[in-house]
């Protein structure tokens, strides 16, 4: 028994002793001093910049909600419809991660107008407004952890076999017995401990600011952990390929050349050629052709259906015989509301239809891009950071469904109530409507889906990273194998 | 001068046979050339759905000449009149386009991102987002398209420092620099020769994979094409003058690489970024948000007024009073009260346009700190998508509608509609006033930070004699 663990130990020692010597290598050497605190300075200066804005932007949304609600419910006598008309403003919460990655937050729109008749789009996006340094990036911790730090591993592990080489210390090392697998294991878990050191301080600084936010519940802190897992698996795949170039190649110069190619490959050209690929693969409607079109269909109906005034024939035919008069005036109910839920109830259909199509659309380009994700893990990992802090396509998809749920319902109240309180044809003009039928109708709530929702919805971008994981792993693993000096 | 050419001879040589050299042009060639043709396509998109949709402008007043013409022999409804009017006064196809310039290649799709069409109405064009909000992919915007100046700036100076770095350093290393220092009279002329050939390769590709793009682009002008040569050839001596600056210092070469690639790290993101806080504490943009409540505050107003308003415009325009029509029922009635709100509304919604000139401005005075940002917002303005172009289009669209309701709401609130004639006299958007600015007079002061750089090069150039 003892025996069998000699063999183990000395391993373990000699691990250990390795990752001892790989720190005090890089605490000797001054990259780590000079570049380890001007990034943790970095990037504990953006949290905290993000967490203010995070809270100014959620004060603001939530005092503009608030003057929004009671302009509804204090508009005074109108006809019901015009006060529908008026309609109300849907404002998407940002959970408390969106302030470590904005994501999709700037270029989503804020606010949804909900009115009769059509679903609008969301919108006054920050990026309406934005300079043209957006183009460069968009400068939150987001981007110094996914774009910035794996130039700091760069920095750090490009020369970590090359030199040993240029050095004749792997020889020494090799004549030792010390194995390839052992030094490498040794290297690149020095290369995490280190950081770690780095990244430390501004995981409490994020945390501190996280739960600053007022919004921190268990979903939110599963979320943040997840994202923290994420990173770390993020940042190995990115030390293991630092260090398996550092062995494939023979000189320090040409390990630094080819990992910043890479890098620059990873972060900046993969992702815009995904983009391009996606837009130019599927086509998006523009704006004059996608109105248009819900125009067209509403006016002259889907196959079958008849046009806007064949349908309006019948529903008044059916509406007579239904209630057993010959002319609309007589009806006991209000014709005009009943008509307007009857149009609604197919422009809805319409709206339905159009809205499914552009927003499978988007599903295609996003899909375009998951699988350019198998070519950059910052594709993958920008993805994965988005769905956890819940600024990515699919949350907004999920708040904007529930926004179109609550302006139908909204809208069908009104006309119901309308239906109810007059009979046969009513003019636009009359002011029957008054606060008490505005303050019926309950305020929009939205309730962002939870943790469950983000793993299922991510399945793809973590099978890509555990992909680029496994395979940046086993390549330095099987290269380790072959390391000679 | 024959020295210099010897030099050069030697260096190109050099260059030509570190195969190094060739895979860094390649794969910039490569990136450029994709990048390209993207922009291009894009461009060339773009025009052809700009004429697609004057065709449809033009199908659409056909269609409302013939009606009018029609309604001319029918006995006179004026509700229908002032309904047709109503509704080519608020048609979707009546767009006033910020005209693209010849340069549309270099920021197609910031172009199109910028709602480079408004639709002008007798309604408030600012409430409904289908007038002039763009569809777009989020994901897609999110990730950043590659818009093709934006590639080159990201792109070229990672092409020099490929290229220029360990230019000494890595001689010095392998000990060929000292035998260098022994042969050669003007160690600065070595290095001259050394970063002329390579800015001279890197330009000639940029230039190369610019042409292409401008000839995918029917609409491209060669005055634009020269422009933007001339923006690449600053960029590039910055970018020169830079890479020789890093090879002055006797640090190793990877030092002088991780230095070259900080220096790009820090005035391609970071300046960016902190220019645009500059700007932006200096005139903060305005919450959208905000906007939102003062802007229904002038809907609701304008609602409850809505009979009085209706009352004050007859009587302002008595010449256009119907004196058939006693009570007035839609649109006639929304028409006043769209006018009314616009009042508030168009203001509201200038001043955003207005802060993003101005933070733009003060942006393009400092842009010369990340030469990056410069050669964009140059390209910015060889598009014609410049925010003070884009301010002074606002401006004429706002002409233009003022134009468009002075025709078309006296013949909606006369219930007069539109005759065949009038339709044919229907005011039509004149882009001549906004015409787009050079992009030479803001870059000036590259020029100068670049010559200054090389200056400082030239006058460092003894240290190279260290061994």
């Amino acid at each position: 028994m003892s025996a069998s663990m000699m063999p183990a130990q000395a391993g373990a020692s000699m691990m250990g002793v390795i990752v001892l010597k790989e720190l005090r290598a890089m605490l000797r050497d001054g990259r780590l001093y000079l570049l380890g605190p001007a990034v943790l300075l970095a990037l504990c200066a953006l949290l905290l910049s993000s967490a203010n804005t995070h809270l100014r932007q959620q004060d603001e949304r939530q005092s503009v909600d608030a003057q929004t609600r009671a302009q509804w419910a204090l508009q005074g006598d109108k006809n019901p419809h015009r006060g529908a008309h008026f309609g109300v403003y849907a404002f998407r919460p940002a959970l408390p991660m969106a302030m470590v990655d904005p994501g999709l937050s700037p270029y989503t729109g804020q606010a949804i107008w909900l009115e009769p008749h059509r679903r609008n789009m969301s919108r006054f996006s920050a990026a309406a407004d934005a300079t043209p340094a957006s183009r460069f990036g968009d400068m939150a911790p987001a981007f110094l952890l996914y774009a910035m730090l794996p130039l700091l591993i760069v920095s750090l592990a490009f020369n970590a076999v090359t030199q040993e080489r240029e050095l004749g210390t792997l020889r020494m090392l090799h004549s030792v017995g010390v194995s390839g697998v052992r030094l490498m294991a040794g290297k690149l878990a020095a290369l995490m401990i280190a950081l770690g050191g780095v990244l430390l301080p501004s995981l409490l600084v994020g945390g501190w600011a996280l739960a600053r936010s007022g919004q921190m519940d268990a979903d939110a802190w599963a979320r943040a952990g997840m994202m923290a897992l994420a990173y770390a698996l993020y940042y190995t795949v990115f030390a293991a390929i630092a260090l398996l170039v550092s062995i494939r190649v023979q000189r320090s110069r040409q390990a630094l050349f080819a990992l910043v190619g890479l890098w620059v490959a990873f972060v900046l050209v993969v992702p815009r050629l995904g983009a391009a690929a996606a837009d130019r693969l599927v086509s998006l409607p523009t704006t004059s052709e996608f109105w248009s079109e819900i125009n067209r269909d509403y006016q002259e109906g889907f196959a079958g259906d008849g046009n806007l005034a064949a349908r309006g024939r019948a529903f008044d035919a059916q509406l007579l015989q239904q209630y057993g008069v010959a002319r609309i005036r007589d009806l006991p109910v209000g014709a005009t509301a009943l008509r307007r839920l009857h149009r609604d109830a197919y422009a809805d259909r319409v709206h339905e239809v159009h809205f499914a199509d552009l927003w499978q659309r988007y599903d295609r380009q996003q899909q375009i891009i998951a699988i350019a994700g198998l070519l950059s893990p910052t594709l993958a990992m920008r993805s994965l950071s988005m769905r956890l802090s819940g600024t990515d396509l699919s949350h907004q998809q999920d708040f904007e469904s529930h926004a179109e749920t609550y302006r139908r319902d909204l809208s069908r109240r009104i006309d119901e109530w309308d239906s109810a309180s007059t009979r046969g044809e009513v003019s636009y003009d009359d002011k029957y409507g008054n606060n008490a039928l505005w303050q019926s109708i309950s305020p929009f709530a939205y309730a962002a889906p939870g943790v469950g929702f983000v793993l299922r919805s991510a399945r793809l971008d973590m099978a890509v990273l555990l992909l680029w994981l496994v395979i940046a792993l086993g390549l330095l693993g099987l290269s380790a194998r072959r390391l000679q000096p | 001068m024959n020295l210099m050419m010897q030099l050069l001879r030697v260096e190109g040589l050099r260059f030509a046979r570190n195969r190094v050299n060739l895979y860094v042009l390649a794969a910039f060639g490569l990136l450029l050339v994709v990048s390209a043709v993207w922009a291009g396509l894009a461009a060339r998109d773009y025009r052809a759905q700009v004429q697609t949709q004057a065709q449809h402008w033009g199908q659409v007043t056909d269609a409302a000449r013939d009606a009018a013409a029609a309604a001319a022999n029918a006995p006179p409804d004026g509700a229908k009149n002032a309904l047709a009017a109503f509704t080519l006064g608020r048609s979707d196809h009546a767009i006033a386009r910020l005209p693209a310039s010849g340069g549309l290649v270099l920021s197609a799709r910031q172009f199109e991102r910028l709602s480079p069409e408004l639709r002008v109405s007798v309604e408030s064009r600012h409430a409904d987002a289908r007038k002039n909000d763009v569809l777009a992919n989020p994901l897609l915007d999110g990730l950043g398209v590659p818009d093709f100046a934006t590639v080159l700036a990201l792109l070229l100076p990672l092409a020099l420092i490929g290229l220029c770095y360990g230019l000494v350093q890595e001689d010095r290393e392998q000990g060929i620099w000292r035998l260098v220092c022994t042969q050669c009279a003007s160690l600065g002329s070595l290095l001259g020769a050394a970063l002329l050939i390579r800015a001279g390769a890197v330009v000639g590709v940029a230039v190369l994979a610019s042409a292409l793009a401008f000839l995918i682009d029917p609409g491209a002008t060669l005055a634009s094409f020269a422009a933007w040569v001339a923006c690449l050839l600053v960029y590039t001596l910055v970018w020169t003058a830079i890479a020789g600056l890093c090879a002055l210092p006797a640090w190793s070469s990877g030092a002088a690489a991780i230095g070259m690639l900080g220096i790009w790290l820090a005035v391609s993101f970071v300046t960016p970024a902190a220019l645009a806080w500059v700007a932006n504490t200096k005139d903060p943009m305005p919450s959208r948000l905000d906007a939102i409540v003062a802007m229904r505050v002038a809907q609701q107003d304008a609602e409850v007024a809505t009979d009085d308003l209706v009352l004050a415009w007859y009587r302002d325009h008595p010449q256009d009073r119907n004196p058939a029509y006693t009570s007035h029922t839609w649109p006639v009635t929304f028409v006043p009260r769209f006018l009314a709100q616009d009042q508030v509304v168009r203001p509201l919604m200038r001043s955003f346009d207005d802060v993003r000139a101005r933070q733009l401005e003060t942006m393009e005075r400092a842009s010369f700190l990340s030469p990056g940002l410069a050669l964009a917002m140059g390209a910015d303005r060889l598009a014609g998508i410049d925010a003070s172009r884009y301010l002074r289009y606002v401006d004429a669209v706002n002409r233009h509608e003022d134009a468009w309701r002075a025709f078309l709401v006296p013949r909606i609130m006369g219930y007069r509609g539109l005759s065949a004639d009038d339709i044919v006299r229907l005011p039509r958007f004149d882009p001549a006033s906004i015409p787009a600015q050079s992009p030479l007079s803001a870059l000036w002061r590259l020029t100068g930070l670049g010559l200054v750089l090389l200056g400082i090069v030239v006058a460092c150039r003894g240290r190279l004699r260290r061994p």
